[in-house]
């Protein structure tokens, strides 16, 4: 019965959480900003899909900031926004949900990919909070 | 992966330090974030492994070479190819840990619309494929829109031990 509702009850873990990177990228092609994100101490966060929105094409360069360890070949190599994530309606599925434990900091460096105004950008790590 | 949690650090995938209480990745487990199963990777296909970057083609340049190399710390299962481009192009592939082509001749090269998606829709693979730690997986590359073309060229998949 438990598994048909979206939110779990009150004090338990959500069964839909969503953690928004959402940076200002400057105005100018190259232009880089990183954003660190702290999730929550209060649940582990098991990511299984990646949505995104934007002003301007960007690249994005992903790394767990907390034991150092990347998620792409080199921070001369970001990816490119298309080829990561898509809207809510068709998001990118990791091939495997990820278990993030509590507490860590993922940092992501966002930069332009073409000249413009300040790009707002909003990229989401779906998933939901579990407890072990 | 047997479903049971690590005794070590509980699955966490971290410990804290004896000496000095800050966390550190679990010596015992493999568990995401302390270890590479499981872990999400993209490798981009470019001229130089050694310094990934996006490669652009000139006009109608044909048979650039360009390739994917695999960390040494984990194999590589492969789900989905993803790629964005600014103009259409052909390409041939080939693995180089098993001299194994991917389409049956370099005179006949696949074009990006027949093989290549998007993260929205990307091009699943029929089988996940495993491509060995440190192997290489060698692109040929040629513009056939007449005009200059940067190619992101991805193999998205997870790392696996």
């Amino acid at each position: 019965m438990g598994s048909a509702y979206a939110l779990a009850p009150p004090n338990a873990a959500p069964k839909l959480y969503i953690y928004p990177m959402n940076p200002v990228i400057p105005t100018g092609a190259a232009s880089v900003i990183i954003f660190d994100l702290l999730l929550d101490s209060d649940y582990d966060f098991l990511w299984d899909r990646i949505t995104e929105s934007h002003n301007l094409p960007y690249s994005i360069y992903l790394q767990d900031a907390t034991r150092g360890r990347t998620l792409m070949g080199s921070p001369a190599a970001p990816i490119f926004n298309e080829n990561i994530a898509g809207p809510g309606r068709l998001p990118y599925w990791l091939p495997k949900p990820v278990l993030i434990p509590r507490g860590t900091i993922l940092s992501g460096t966002f930069s332009n990919r073409v000249a413009g105004g300040a790009n707002t950008v909003v990229f989401s790590l779906v998933g939901k909070k579990v407890s072990r | 992966m047997n479903g049971q949690p690590c005794t070590t650090c509980g699955g966490r995938g971290a410990v804290a330090n004896a000496a000095t209480g800050s966390p550190e990745p679990c010596p015992n487990c493999e568990s995401y974030l302390s270890g590479t199963v499981g872990l999400p990777f993209w490798y981009l296909f470019s001229q130089n492994p050694a310094n990934p970057a996006a490669f652009a083609l000139t006009a109608l340049q044909a048979n650039v070479g360009a390739s994917v190399q695999i960390d040494n710390d984990s194999d590589f299962l492969c789900d989905r190819i993803i790629g964005s481009r600014t103009g259409a192009y052909n390409a041939y592939l080939k693995d180089n840990f098993s001299a194994r082509l991917l389409s049956p001749s370099q005179n006949v090269p696949i074009a990006d619309v027949n093989f290549v998606g998007t993260a929205q829709l990307p091009y699943w693979l029929p089988k996940p494929w495993l491509i060995k730690r440190t192997s290489t997986v060698q692109g040929f590359f040629t513009d056939t829109s007449g005009a200059g073309n940067t190619i992101q060229l991805i193999l998205a998949g997870y790392k696996v031990t």
